[in-house]
């Protein structure tokens, strides 16, 4: 798999004409320090550009373990872990209060009993916004959501599995992310759900929803409108930033007058 | 031409709501500090080989990130008048470096 950047690694690479190997990869990337400063935040390569010293953790589990598992027995517990119980939370899938392999094995699902509930909120969210859209004007009744919920329940039998929504996005007309594939799913990552059959929103769910989102309890919500990205011919946004290993902030708005500046945004993962 | 990498938020972190990692992907936890932000990104710059270019880390608080709804990721190409010349989709269906590249070509050769 390739990493966010890799595309552009190698675009960067053919365009600069001075291609490197992963072997010509300076290796020690852990920022060097000195004994004052803290421990390097560990970022550990599976891939090609790994070096021979380093740490091999194949999978998610290992290398949480790696980092974690003070007394070694295999298993993180909350205490060992010490940061945000939310975070440990969503890892520990069946919900036993401890990491172990089984949590991060493939098939598991990805969420747990509690994470269910609040997924079901979100393609209840998701219903809600798919019924805005196919709505003319700019506020939503629980009767308009219904007809929508109706919509999506291909079989009819008073509860959407995510196979359905995910079948539905499909007959709606409604654009997926722009440039993806024929066929895109957008729900990849629920396959344990669907093949279990187990992930379902019912009328009552939707309801709530819908009560839970209906502030001034009047039977309308206007949803919210998803913030915007600056478009062509418009002010950049201005900002400033520092580079990874200090040094002077950059202000966007200094190279106004002077040259055009290429934003690439990313991270490592 | 000046370009810069902007270091934001982890796409996959492994304690992210969608985590990858292993398999050849890198392994790491989103970052909870500015500090730990730049060592990433760091280590992003160096073993992608990205460094021919300067980079800048987003602070926590994602506000370029939210400005420029860049997350995942995203391209963009700002004139010598401040205004935006391309505005790339996000990422990963909408990032083509082509684009920009055609892009910085057309603008470049208009001035």
């Amino acid at each position: 798999m390739r990493s966010r950047f890799g595309w552009l690694a190698l675009w960067i690479t053919l365009a600069a004409g001075c291609r490197t190997t992963p072997d010509e990869t300076p290796s020690g990337t852990q920022v060097a320090t000195d004994s004052n400063e803290p421990a390097p935040f560990p970022v550990w390569e599976t891939g090609k550009n790994r070096s021979a010293d380093e740490p091999t953790p194949e999978s998610r589990f290992e290398f949480l373990t790696r980092l974690y598992d003070a007394d070694e027995d295999g298993r993180v517990t909350a205490e060992e872990y010490g940061r945000e119980p939310e975070t440990f939370a969503r890892m520990d899938r069946d919900e036993d209060g401890v990491l172990t392999a089984e949590d991060f094995a493939e098939g598991q699902p990805l969420l747990s009993p509690s994470q269910r509930n609040e997924r079901r909120r979100r393609l209840a969210a998701e219903l809600f916004a798919k019924s805005f859209q196919q709505d003319d004007d700019l506020e939503l009744g629980l009767e308009e959501v219904e007809a929508s919920f109706r919509d999506y329940d291909a079989d009819g039998d008073g509860a959407i599995v995510v196979r359905e929504f995910a079948r539905h996005f499909a007959t709606l007309n409604i654009e997926p992310p722009r440039g993806a594939p024929p066929g895109f799913n957008p729900f990849p990552l629920f396959r344990a759900e669907i093949a279990r059959g187990d992930d379902q929103l019912t009328m009552e769910n939707v309801r709530a929803y819908f009560v839970s989102q209906d502030k001034d309890g009047d039977g309308r919500l206007v949803p919210a409108r998803r913030a915007e990205a600056p478009k062509v011919g418009e002010l950049a946004p201005d900002f400033t930033l520092s580079p990874p290993k200090g040094g002077d902030p950059v202000t966007l708005s200094s190279f106004r007058g002077d040259r055009p500046v290429a934003l690439i945004f990313g991270s490592y993962t | 031409m000046q370009f810069y990498v902007v270091y934001i938020r982890e796409a996959h972190a492994v304690d992210s709501p969608a985590p990858m990692g292993g398999d050849g992907a890198p392994l790491v936890e989103d970052p909870r500090s500015l500090h730990e932000r730049q060592e990433v990104a760091q280590v992003c710059m160096t073993r992608l080989a990205l460094e021919p270019m300067p980079a800048l880390v987003d602070e926590l608080d994602d506000a370029v990130n939210q400005a420029y709804q860049a997350w995942p990721d995203r391209l963009y190409l700002i004139g010598t008048d401040g205004r935006l010349v391309y505005a790339g989709e996000p990422g990963p269906f909408g990032f083509k470096p082509k684009q920009l590249e055609d892009a910085i070509a057309a603008y470049l050769s208009e001035r």
